[in-house]
């Protein structure tokens, strides 16, 4: 199966130290793991120069190294489906003073990696592209209450850009550690335990994944393992 | 939305004036504005505010000598930017907010007592709160120049992401992604 995953996914990962969690996950499921090359530069390149973030840049770049994840290089169809979803996703929601600018480069060339592909998982831990494609309604009444204004919506752009995608599911970085989980994969890294696996959550929620307590709560209370 | 030299106007009387929750307050509402307009001149005058806010707040800063004559040169720096504001001169504007960045980021070298500089963390602040607004992670990010992943983990402890419950909980993803895992 082909996915794409997003920078915020791979700094989780890599953050928590759960890369070996990755590496199995990735490697039992037969996963084609994509990454961009914004990705590559904004998780690797521009990160291992500073001393503050070489250590997880560097064990992004042995992920690479390994091919647990593939650096695909930018053509000219990534490169127009990055100008078409930035420009539809930046054009869908307006307050009084004009369209709002929600995503950048990085996050709509993870898409248009995903739509050239044919993806049929995107990894991504921030909510803005996760909601953008999965719930644009939610998303509407979150932009209205932080911005305390009416946000209306270009329901034509949001169509066109919805219908780029209409088969890609969006996972986070607690959803591949609580699946790593269920089947069994945490081997030589943690033990198989329900201690471990709320450990590796919060974790990955302290690591920027957004996910709130209460569904970690309610996931591990839900788990039947000890 | 006030025009930028109204803002910088604002930001220097503040500022002379110390009225420092103040100086946080036209913060959070310039980098509110900067990510409603995607303005990076707005995003980076609400980080300088913060980050003299920090500073005014320290007494370590502000008993010292060295700041009063800091303070000084920033004062000057904020005026240039303000006529340049208004006048429309957009590099003159950009270089003097720069100034005052290298200002700040001198004295904070010299006497502040953490190895991150409080401008750096004044863009990870600011940042967070453009996020909390609605803009992606790296949107965010790009708009004070804040590093992703120092973004990232500042926001992974703040309560935003429990004040906004997900479309599908845990659960229904892991079982979403074991059916087209076919595992």
């Amino acid at each position: 199966m082909k996915a794409v995953i997003d920078t915020g996914t791979m700094i989780t990962l890599s953050g928590t130290c759960l890369m070996n969690v990755f590496r199995n996950f990735v490697k039992t499921n037969k996963i084609e793991l994509l990454i961009s090359s914004t990705v590559a530069q904004e998780s690797v390149w521009k990160p291992i120069n500073n001393k503050r973030f070489a250590l997880n840049a560097a064990r992004i770049k042995y992920a690479m190294s390994e091919q647990i994840v593939k650096l695909m290089p930018m053509t000219p169809e990534i490169s127009n489906y990055q100008q078409k979803i930035m420009n539809l996703s930046n054009n869908i929601f307006f307050t009084k003073d004009g369209a709002l600018k929600i995503i950048q480069l990085g996050e709509a060339e993870a898409l248009a990696l995903a739509k050239v592909y044919g993806a049929k998982a995107l990894f991504v831990d921030e909510r803005t592209t996760r909601a953008l494609i999965e719930n644009p309604s939610r998303l509407k009444q979150v932009l209205e209450r932080r911005q305390e204004q009416p946000v209306r919506v270009n329901q034509q752009n949001l169509d066109t850009l919805r219908a780029m995608f209409p088969d890609l599911l969006m996972f986070r970085s607690v959803d591949l550690i609580a699946t790593a989980y269920e089947q069994n994969l945490f081997d030589h890294e943690l033990a198989h335990g329900k201690l471990e696996l709320e450990a590796a959550l919060y974790a990955s929620k302290y690591n920027g994944c957004a996910v709130s307590e209460r569904e970690i709560e309610e996931y591990i209370n839900n788990s039947n393992s000890k | 939305m006030k025009p930028l030299s109204f803002d910088i106007e604002e930001t220097l009387r503040l500022f002379d004036q110390k009225k420092i929750m103040d100086l946080r307050g036209i913060s959070n509402r310039l980098v509110r504005e900067a990510a409603l307009s995607n303005d990076y001149s707005k995003a980076e005058l609400g980080t300088i505010a913060y980050a003299l806010h920090k500073i005014e707040t320290k007494s370590h800063f502000v008993r010292n000598p060295q700041w009063g004559k800091v303070k000084q040169e920033i004062s000057s720096h904020l005026n240039q930017a303000a006529l340049a504001a208004k006048e429309d001169k957009r590099e003159e504007l950009m270089e003097a907010l720069k100034t005052i960045i290298k200002n700040i980021m001198e004295i904070d070298n010299e006497l502040g007592n953490y190895a991150q500089n409080i401008y750096e963390k004044a863009k990870v602040k600011q940042a967070s709160q453009a996020y909390s607004y609605g803009l992606s992670i790296s949107q965010a990010a790009s708009l004070t120049g804040a590093d992703q992943k120092e973004l990232q983990s500042y926001i992974g402890f703040t309560t935003m992401h429990d004040e906004e419950p997900e479309a599908k909980n845990i659960k229904q993803r892991v079982n979403e992604l074991k059916q087209i895992l076919g595992a």
